[in-house]
């Protein structure tokens, strides 16, 4: 039922289509593979690579839809290209047993950044005051709030691994996963069409969105 | 609690980051709602400003609109009127019974005040719209006007179009000559100036008329200050005209500090020549 809701928001907003396509990623992580107990850990760690591959991508084409400036889009098409190599290149040349968490913290940097990008953008925009009523907006914020939360266990990831103190790594992640999900149930329910109307029938994002 | 566990010597740091990033996140997020909020708060007042701007323009406009009929309904009641009264006497019915050199006289006085009122009537009628202006143009009109204040003695005023070939449409230009009418009224009221001159200019984005003089005159920021007092009726038709036009008018006094000049500029996108 979450997810016919979910599904039925998501056609009106990119950021909500581009976090339903991750949710249902997880689930098929969660529920098929990861769920498996007799899963080997090289299986474990290279899922891990290819979700960071795969949520870094996500978002840079969140992102290079929502932006309006033409030049950010096109430095983050220039940082998609040259960060995707460098993620392929980590994910091809570590090997399997072990994980590197440089990929992951680069790409949640990135990401950040974007964010940043994205809402120092909205700010200086005074044309659409009521931004902050927009689905677009509460997704960024689930962004912000999950890659900003999760940035240090990330960083600490390994040796989470290495002194097998997972839980802890896995409160953190967990709790800010719930957090993630509370913001994007705001998103959800922010209509886009209220911050049109209070903004005089400008659209507040771009015609992407 | 479990982020309190120093296991592996990492939970302090983490949860140190981990605090210090959610902090500066949602202090960035708050940081940005509150100020989408002044911004709101700064838009609304600025809407509330020009709404109020625009409820001064449209009084203004209507009481300009009444005393021009109180004008002309006064034009006609009190020359008009008494005019046709008079010639209606001089052509009684008891005209019949008069001798014919009386009833000559009586047609005659009567012919005399019927074209009276024709005149009046044509001047009232010129008043509201000139002739000139209709048939030759915004030019020739403020030539017009202009000669007419030169042969008045009281200032020398002179104008000089250099590049007027296509004419505007017939209110374009009626606008342009009711805001210079306004301007020379204005200076003949209250500037003292001893003389005015207009010229116009024409470039690839704009056409601008400008007004010198050298009497007692407005900057911009007495201008609006004016335009936001409920006195300064005329300055608010020369807004309100200026708004139709889609132009701008400055008031400013020139750097050599001699004179004043009033420019009126119009984007050439806002122009309507006749076709």
């Amino acid at each position: 039922m979450i997810l016919f809701i979910f599904l039925a928001r998501a056609r009106r907003n990119l950021g909500l289509r581009v976090f339903f396509v991750s949710i249902l990623y997880s689930l098929f992580l969660n529920f098929f593979v990861l769920s498996n107990r007799t899963i080997r850990e090289e299986f474990y760690l290279t899922t891990l690579s290819i979700t960071t591959i795969i949520e870094f991508f996500l978002f840079s084409y969140l992102f290079s839809r929502i932006l309006q400036s033409l030049f950010f889009r096109r430095v983050i098409y220039l940082i998609t290209v040259l960060v995707g190599i460098y993620l392929a290149y980590e994910f091809i040349t570590t090997p399997r047993d072990a994980y590197d968490p440089i990929p992951s913290v680069a790409s949640f940097l990135i990401i950040l950044i974007y964010c940043i990008i994205f809402l120092y953008e909205k700010i200086t925009d005074t044309s659409v005051p009521y931004f902050y009523f927009t689905s677009t907006f509460w997704v960024v914020v689930a962004i912000i709030v999950y890659c900003a939360g999760t940035f240090f266990a990330l960083v600490y990831a390994k040796s989470y691994l290495e002194s097998k103190s997972k839980s802890e790594y896995d409160f953190i992640h967990d709790s800010l996963y719930i957090i993630k999900n509370l913001i994007l149930v705001i998103a959800i329910f922010s209509t886009d069409s209220t911050a049109t109307k209070l903004n005089g029938g400008r659209n507040t994002l771009n015609k992407y969105t | 609690m479990i982020l309190l566990q120093t296991d592996g010597g990492i939970s302090g740091i983490v949860l140190l980051g981990t605090m210090g990033m959610l902090a500066l996140a949602i202090g960035m997020i708050i940081f940005i709602i509150f100020h989408q909020r002044k911004v709101i708060r700064y838009q609304m007042q600025l809407q509330e400003m020009e709404e109020e701007q625009q409820k001064l323009l449209l009084n203004a406009s209507i009481r300009w609109q009444e005393e021009e009929r109180q004008r002309i309904a006064a034009d006609l009641h009190d020359d008009a009127g008494p005019l046709l009264a008079t010639a209606r006497l001089y052509l009684n019915e008891n005209l019949v019974h008069q001798d014919i050199d009386t009833q000559l006289q009586s047609i005659y006085n009567a012919k005399q005040i019927i074209d009276d009122t024709i005149q009046l009537i044509r001047n009232i009628s010129h008043s509201l719209m000139p002739p000139t202006l209709k048939n030759f143009g915004l030019e020739s009109a403020v030539n017009d006007l202009f000669q007419k204040i030169s042969g008045s003695g009281m200032l020398n005023a002179s104008c000089r179009f250099h590049d007027y070939r296509e004419r505007l449409r017939p209110e374009q230009e009626l606008l342009i000559f009711r805001v210079i009418q306004e301007l020379v009224n204005n200076i003949l009221k209250h500037s003292s100036a001893s003389f005015i001159h207009v010229t116009q200019n024409y470039d690839d984005k704009r056409f601008f008329i400008r007004l010198h003089h050298d009497g007692k005159g407005i900057t911009q920021t007495d201008f609006e200050k004016l335009n936001k007092s409920a006195a300064g009726l005329g300055l608010k038709n020369i807004q309100s005209r200026v708004k139709v036009l889609r132009a701008r008018i400055e008031f400013e006094k020139d750097i050599s500090k001699t004179y004043f000049k009033v420019t009126l500029d119009i984007p050439v996108e806002n122009m309507e020549l006749i076709a």
